[in-house]
C-alpha cells in the first residue's frame, strides 16, 4: 500500500467525488446517533421529549436491574454465539478455500441461497423443527431414544444461540474465506516441508495469516448478535429475551424516548468496547479493507 | 490440505453437516408451504397449494413485495453510484483518509436497531413523517453503501493504472478514459456490488421497522404475518421470495459477462 | 560413489495427462544435480514428488536405501527452497530460519546458535531481527536457503530459486550457491529452465522433456555429446539442420538439405543412407573467413546481421534456401575487422567432426 507519506498528503484536499457519500453518511448516521446521545440526557414528556438536561435516564438504567442484567446477559449470549459461529465457520471456509476457484464461487452461492429466504421466516422455521411436535422430536420418538417429546430445544437460550449461529454464519464465513483465499499456498507447503504437522501448519501459519478475516468476522457477528431482536423474540421464549427486545417498546407504546436512547447508548458502548478490543490487535483498516 | 486422507474426510464431513444445517430450515419452509394445515407446523395434514394461491391473491402481500423491489432497486442504484464514486476517490492519498474510511465503516459497526431508532428520532424531531421512499430509503442507503464500497474497493485498488495512462497517452480525455477504459473493467465488480446492495435492502428488517408507518416492505409484512397469523402462508411467501431471488441471480449471471 | 537418492519408475499422471513418465535415476551423494527442461516438462512435478507434496501414480523413491513414499513432507529429511521463497511474512528473518528447528523440537539456545551459523554461511549475519518485507529479492532468497539448510537435510531441493532475480544478482547467486554447496557438503537437486545456469553450476545435468529424462550426464558430456536432438537444441546454442542422408564420392555420407546444400557427416557417424536426420553445429565452432583445413565443412552465404554482445559477437549468415546460421566470434575479431559487415558474401565453415547428427524424431 502507499507508504507513510502522511506529511506530504496532509495538504491534499479530499476529492470532490467523496462529497455526496460522505455528506450522506454524516447527515443520516452520525447526526442521528449524536442526537440519540443528546436525547438520553433530556427528559421524557408527553408525546416526545423536553429539552431538560438530566441524568435521570441513566439513573434508571443503572438502578433498575432489568436493563443491566439484560445487557450483561446479551453480552454473554453474543459472546458465546460469536465464538461458536467462528469455530463453525473457519473449517467450512477452509474447505471452500481448498477447492478450485470455480467450485468456490458455486459453494459461496450455495451458502448464500438460504440468505434469500426471508430472515424472519427462516428464523421462525426453527419452531416446527425444534418444537414438541417438531421434526427433531419426531425422529427421536421414532427411533425410540425418548418416550416423550423433549421440550428443551425451543424457547430458551439454547434456541437463541442456535438461531444466531444460523442467521449469522455467512457473515463469518465470507470474511474468513476472503482472507484464506489471499493466503499463499506455498507458505503452507514450506511449513510442511520444514517439519510442521498439519496441526502446526494451522496454528503457526494458516490462522495467524488469516487473522484479519477471522477478526472481521468476529466483530460483525458480535455486533449483530448482541443487538439481535428477531431471533430472541421468536425463539427465546421468556428466558431468551435480549436487550434489543426492550428498546422498541420505549420508542413506541412505552413512550420513554430518553430512556430508550440511554439503553441504545449502552448497547453502543458495549459494541465499541468489543470493536476496540478486537480491532486493536490488528488495525481495523487491515480487517475490512485488506483482510 | 497437506496429505493425510483422514483429515480431508473430517473437513468434508464438517462441511456437509454445515450445509445440511443451513438448508434444514429452508427445506422445512418449502415442505410446510404445501401442508394442508392452518398452522406453520407439523403434523403433516396433506398436500395443498392453497397457501400459494392465497399468497398470490393477497393484495397487501403483493404491495409489500412491490415496495421491497422498488426500494431495493432504488437503494441498489444509489448505493452503486455513491459507493463507486467513493471507491474511486480513494485511489489517491488525501488528508483525512482514515477519517473517511472510519465513517464508511460506521454503518457496519452500528447495531441495526440503534441505527433504526436513531434515524427515527432524527425524522421525528425534525417533524418529517415516515415514508417508504423517504425515511426508509435513506435508512437503507446509509446501511448498504459501505458494503458496496467494500466490494468495489479491492478491485479498484488492484486496478492497473498504466492502462489508463496508456489511454491518455493515446489521446483520451479523463472522462473518455473513465467511460471507455476504467468503467468497463470495473463493471463486473460494480454490478456485483449492486446485486449485493439489492439483496441487503430486500431482506432488511430491523431498521425498516422504525422507518415506515403504513407502507410495509416484505420483511415487515412477514413479521406481522408470523406474529399474528402463523399459517403456512408465510412459508409459501418465503419460498416464493427465495425462488424470486434465485431467478434474479440466474438472470444476472446470464447477462453479466465477467 | 554411493547413491543417496534412488528414483525407480517414478510416474505421475493427472487423469489422462502424464506429467512424469516412468523416470528412473540415481542421485549421487554430495553432488550438485541440475534438472533442466522447458516449462511443462515435468521437472517441478518430479521435484515436488521427492519433497512429498505430490503423490506419485507409480514408482518408488528411496533415500539411503529406504523408501520414503509413505512419509508425509514434514517427516522426510528432505527440504525445499521455493521459487517465490515462501518466507513467512508474519515472522522475522530469525524466526523464519528457526521455524524448522522449532518444529523438530530443538531447544531455544541451540536454535539461536544454529541460526547465527547458517546466516553467516549465506552472508546475512546480523539479520535475525529484520522483517522479511524489508529484504531485497537476493536477500530473501538467501533466507529461504538458510531456512532449509539449517535443518541439515539429506537432500536439498531447489525449485528455480533464481528465477525472480535480475541478471547480475543471478550470476552472483549462482556462484554463491556453488560455494555454499561445497562448504556444506549436502546433495543439491536444482530445477531450472535456464540451461546456461545448469551448465555453470551442475556436477551432472538431467535434461527432461515431455515427462522423460533425455540425458543424465556431467555438463561437458551433455554439451558436447548430447544424447538426443532435444538435448542438442536445448542445451547451449546450436544451429539446426534437417535433411536426408545420401552417399557421395565413395563411402562418404553427406546430408542433403534442400537444393544445393550439402553437409558432410563425420566419419564416425552411425547413420545410413536414406535416413531423415537432424544435425546440429554449435556457433562457436564456426570460423568465418578463408582459412581452410582438412576435414572441414565449407559453406558460402551472405551476412544478414552482426550483433555485438560486449564480450562476443553474433554473426547471422543467410544461406540458399532460407536457412540461417549463427556463428559466434570474439569481440576482438569484430574490432580487428575480421568479421564482414551485413550484406557481404562470406565463406565459413567448421570441422566436420563437430557436427552432431541424429536420426530425426517424429515430434
Amino acid at each position: 500500500m502507499a507508504g507513510k507519506r502522511a506529511s506530504s498528503t496532509a495538504w491534499v484536499l479530499p476529492p470532490l467525488k467523496l462529497l455526496p457519500g460522505t455528506a450522506f453518511l454524516v447527515l443520516f448516521l452520525v447526526v442521528p446517533i449524536a442526537l440519540l446521545l443528546v436525547i438520553s440526557f433530556w427528559r421524557s414528556s408527553f408525546g416526545g421529549v423536553k429539552v431538560d438536561w438530566t441524568l435521570v435516564n441513566y439513573e434508571r438504567l443503572l438502578s433498575r436491574p432489568i436493563y443491566l442484567e439484560l445487557m450483561i446477559k446479551s453480552t454473554r449470549i453474543a459472546f458465546t454465539a460469536t465464538v461458536l459461529t467462528i469455530l463453525v465457520a473457519f473449517p467450512f471456509a477452509w474447505w471452500i478455500a481448498s477447492k478450485p476457484p470455480r467450485r468456490r464461487a458455486q459453494l459461496v452461492f450455495l451458502v448464500l441461497i438460504p440468505f434469500w429466504t426471508s430472515y424472519v421466516v427462516r428464523t421462525f422455521a426453527w419452531i416446527p423443527l425444534l418444537g414438541n411436535n417438531g421434526v427433531i422430536n419426531y425422529v427421536l420418538l421414532r427411533l425410540g431414544i425418548v418416550s416423550e417429546p423433549l421440550n428443551i430445544f425451543l424457547f430458551n437460550q439454547f434456541t437463541v444461540h442456535l438461531g444466531l449461529l444460523y442467521v449469522y454464519l455467512p457473515y463469518a464465513i465470507l470474511p474468513i474465506l476472503l482472507s484464506l483465499e489471499r493466503l499463499d499456498r506455498n507458505l503452507v507447503y514450506a511449513a510442511a516441508d520444514l517439519g510442521a504437522t498439519p496441526f502446526q501448519q494451522l496454528r503457526r501459519i494458516i490462522i495467524p495469516l488469516s487473522m484479519p478475516g477471522i477478526l472481521g468476522g468476529t466483530i460483525l457477528v458480535f455486533i449483530l448478535s448482541i443487538s439481535a431482536y428477531v431471533t430472541p423474540a421468536l425463539l427465546g421464549g421468556t428466558s431468551g429475551i435480549m436487550i434489543a427486545n426492550v428498546i422498541p417498546d420505549l420508542f413506541g407504546v412505552g413512550m420513554n424516548w430518553p430512556l430508550g436512547a440511554a439503553v441504545s447508548l449502552l448497547l453502543i458502548v458495549v459494541t465499541i468496547a468489543w470493536i476496540w478490543l478486537i480491532g486493536s490487535r490488528v488495525g481495523l483498516r487491515r480487517i475490512f479493507v485488506e483482510g | 490440505m497437506i496429505h493425510r486422507p483422514v483429515r480431508f474426510s473430517l473437513l468434508g464431513l464438517h462441511a456437509a453437516a454445515i450445509l445440511v444445517f443451513l438448508y434444514l430450515p429452508v427445506v422445512t419452509i418449502a415442505v410446510l408451504s404445501f401442508n394442508d394445515s392452518t398452522a406453520f407446523a407439523l403434523p403433516w395434514q396433506g398436500f395443498t397449494t392453497r397457501w400459494y394461491a392465497r399468497a398470490i391473491a393477497n393484495p397487501a402481500l403483493l404491495e409489500a413485495f412491490r415496495n421491497s423491489v422498488l426500494l431495493g432497486v432504488g437503494t441498489g442504484t444509489a448505493a452503486m453510484i455513491l459507493g463507486t464514486a467513493m471507491a474511486l476517490a480513494f485511489r489517491v492519498p488525501f488528508w483525512g483518509k482514515s477519517l473517511v474510511l472510519g465513517l464508511i465503516l460506521l454503518p457496519v459497526m452500528t447495531p441495526p436497531i440503534v441505527h433504526g431508532v436513531a434515524l427515527a428520532m432524527f425524522w421525528r424531531l425534525n417533524d418529517v413523517p415516515l415514508s417508504l421512499y423517504g425515511s426508509a430509503f435513506v435508512g437503507h442507503l446509509s446501511f448498504v453503501m459501505p458494503f458496496v464500497f467494500l466490494t468495489i474497493f479491492p478491485r479498484i485498488h488492484r486496478f492497473d493504472r498504466s492502462i489508463e495512462e496508456a489511454a491518455m497517452d493515446l489521446g483520451a480525455s479523463r472522462i473518455a478514459t473513465f467511460w471507455r477504459i476504467t468503467f468497463p473493467l470495473m463493471r463486473p465488480g460494480i454490478i456485483a456490488s449492486g446485486v449485493l446492495a439489492f439483496t441487503l435492502s430486500f431482506d432488511e428488517f430491523m431498521r425498516t421497522l422504525f422507518l415506515t408507518s403504513q407502507e410495509l416492505t416484505l420483511p415487515l409484512f412477514l413479521w406481522s404475518m408470523v406474529n399474528n397469523d402463523p399459517s403456512p402462508q408465510s412459508t409459501a411467501v418465503a419460498t416464493l421470495i427465495a425462488l424470486f431471488s434465485l431467478g434474479c441471480l440466474a438472470v444476472w449471471t446470464r447477462f453479466a459477462s465477467r | 560413489m554411493t547413491a543417496i537418492l534412488e528414483i525407480r519408475g517414478l510416474a505421475k499422471s493427472y487423469g489422462e495427462i502424464p506429467a512424469v513418465r516412468e523416470v528412473s535415476f540415481d542421485v549421487r551423494r554430495g553432488e550438485f544435480l541440475c534438472i533442466i527442461g522447458s516449462s511443462g516438462c515435468g521437472k517441478t512435478t518430479l521435484l515436488r514428488m521427492i519433497a512429498g507434496f505430490i503423490d506419485p501414480s507409480a514408482g518408488d523413491i528411496r533415500l539411503d536405501g529406504v523408501s520414503i513414499l509413505s512419509q508425509p513432507p514434514y517427516r522426510r529429511p528432505v527440504n525445499m527452497v521455493f521459487q517465490n521463497y515462501a518466507l513467512f511474512p508474519h515472522m522475522t528473518v530469525g524466526q523464519n530460519v528457526a521455524f524448522g528447528m522449532e518444529m523438530h523440537k530443538v531447544d531455544a539456545g541451540e536454535r539461536r546458535a544454529r541460526t547465527r551459523e547458517v546466516l553467516e554461511i549465506v552472508e546475512l549475519s546480523g539479520f535475525e531481527d529484520r522483517s522479511v518485507s524489508e529484504l531485497s529479492g537476493g536477500q530473501q532468497q538467501r533466507v529461504a536457503l538458510a531456512r532449509a539448510l539449517v535443518l541439515k537435510p539429506s537432500v536439498l531441493l531447489l525449485d528455480e530459486p533464481l528465477g525472480a532475480l535480475d541478471q547480475k544478482v543471478r550470476r552472483r547467486m549462482q556462484v554463491e550457491l556453488k560455494r555454499i554447496h561445497r562448504e556444506v557438503g549436502i546433495t543439491f537437486i536444482h530445477v531450472t529452465h535456464d540451461q546456461e545456469e545448469a551448465l555453470a553450476m551442475a556436477d551432472r545435468i538431467a535434461v527432461m522433456a515431455d515427462g522423460r529424462i533425455e540425458q543424465l550426464a556431467d555438463s561437458l558430456e551433455v554439451y558436447s555429446k548430447p544424447a538426443s536432438p532435444f538435448v542438442a537444441g536445448f542445451v547451449g546454442e546450436a544451429n539446426r539442420f534437417t535433411g536426408t542422408v545420401v552417399s557421395a564420392e565413395g563411402s562418404r555420407l553427406v546430408l542433403k538439405i534442400g537444393e544445393g546444400l550439402v553437409l558432410p557427416l563425420p566419419a564416425t557417424t552411425e547413420l545410413a543412407a536414406g535416413m531423415r536426420v537432424e544435425a546440429f553445429v554449435r556457433p562457436e565452432h564456426i570460423r568465418i573467413g578463408p582459412a581452410e583445413l582438412p576435414e572441414m565443412t565449407i559453406l558460402a552465404g551472405t551476412v544478414r546481421d552482426v550483433v555485438f554482445l560486449g564480450e562476443s559477437a553474433r554473426c547471422y549468415i543467410g544461406l540458399e534456401g532460407g536457412v540461417e546460421v549463427m556463428a559466434t566470434a570474439s569481440a576482438e575479431s569484430v574490432t580487428n575487422g575480421e568479421i564482414p559487415c551485413a550484406g557481404a558474401r562470406v565463406r565459413f565453415g567448421w570441422k566436420t567432426a563437430a557436427t552432431i547428427a541424429f536420426p530425426a524424431v517424429a515430434r
